[in-house]
């Protein structure tokens, strides 16, 4: 898919969005770690390019990326980035599309680039014919919970994500 | 694969836990609706049997989803499902790893404290493990006590600080005409 330009916003960069493809790893790793330092939990990521490549670029992709670009008069430099995967919903019958990472670079905050990314992401969900869009928020990132609340998002504040990983996996399997 | 039979405590009945096959959607349905209704969802599930059937044995179907039904065996020999889960395979990034998401679990009242859930999420754990996954992901809400104490009882950790965001279709296209 070629570039695709959105309306200048004056005094602002150009910002375009395209989806990710296998010449981007070292970019979308590098993003991968910038989100996980806004987190707190740098040390977090065990991602190689080699494992994003089998899992976004291989025969079977889990998950898709789109790139932020801004362009200004001398360069063009990434903004930020979005991660998502399709689920489905039992109750609804439905793929939805799950919003796993979305990152914008700080000196490209406020500008509308979140807009515009979750804008191209809801037109990938309806094109796909997906019932709902769904991603998780960290409760102290206000800004982040002001947004999505401004756009319409529902907080689902009954609901507690539970996880089993490493050795606790290890000896639910030996239950 | 085959049937695997557990046997429990002598008042108990048999358990065998099987993945569910394409002539079990009506089934599954059944469950998901069950689930629904002690969730107290706020709307009715308008899944069809069709659309069960594409999202479990579609061969297109993305993601990887599946199900898993558990029978009872009861002392006069009569086999009843009594429990379900359905799940797939998605990609944490973080660890550029897959993980096993429990989308639903539902074993019926007058069932539950007899080890089903314990059985379900072992040989869940174990599907994860031979199909490479890192991580095991579910979700409960925090009215569920019982639920909540079963999870923790086992050694599954309750991410706080972390609330999941919904946009509706309508919002979705609202947001589209940005």
């Amino acid at each position: 898919m070629s570039s695709d330009a959105v309306a200048k916003i004056t005094e602002k960069p150009e910002i375009s969005i395209r989806p990710a493809t296998e010449a981007d790893l070292d970019l979308i790793l590098w993003f991968i770690h910038q989100l996980a330092i806004f987190e707190k939990a740098p040390d977090q990521v065990t991602a190689t390019p080699d494992l994003l490549r089998q899992n976004l670029f291989g025969p079977h992709p889990y998950a898709h990326v789109l790139l932020v670009h801004a362009k200004t008069a001398d360069k063009m430099e990434p903004a930020g980035f979005a991660l998502y995967f399709h689920n489905f919903s039992t109750w609804l019958g439905r793929p939805g599309l799950y919003l796993e990472d979305l990152f914008v670079c700080p000196e490209y905050r406020n500008m509308g680039v979140g807009k515009l990314l979750l804008s191209r992401l809801a037109g990938i969900a309806r094109e796909k014919g997906c019932g709902r869009m769904e991603w998780t928020v960290l409760d102290w990132n206000q800004p982040a919970i002001d947004f999505y609340e401004g756009v319409g998002a529902r907080l689902l504040k009954e609901w507690i994500i539970c996880r089993v990983d490493g050795k606790s996996l290890q000896e639910f399997i030996r239950m | 694969m085959s049937t695997e039979t557990v046997a429990q405590e002598k008042q108990w009945p048999e358990f065998s836990i099987r993945p569910a096959v394409e002539a079990d959607v009506d089934q599954v349905l059944w469950f998901i609706k069950e689930l629904a209704s002690f969730e107290n969802t706020p709307d009715p599930v308008t899944t069809t049997s069709e659309q069960l059937r594409q999202i479990l044995f579609g061969s297109h179907r993305h993601p990887d989803s599946h199900a898993l039904l558990v029978y009872a065996r009861e002392a006069d020999g009569q086999e009843k499902p009594v429990a379900f889960a359905l799940y797939y395979y998605d990609l944490f990034l973080r660890g550029g790893q897959l993980k096993l998401y429990l989308v639903n679990m539902f074993v019926c009242s007058e069932y539950r404290r007899m080890g089903i859930g314990k059985l379900l999420l072992s040989r869940l754990a174990n599907i994860a493990s031979e199909n490479g996954c890192a991580r095991m992901e579910w979700r409960v809400q925090d009215w569920n006590q019982p639920a909540i104490e079963f999870y923790e009882s086992i050694g599954a950790r309750q991410l706080k600080g972390i609330t999941i965001c919904q946009l509706d279709k309508k919002n979705m296209q609202d947001i589209v005409n940005f």
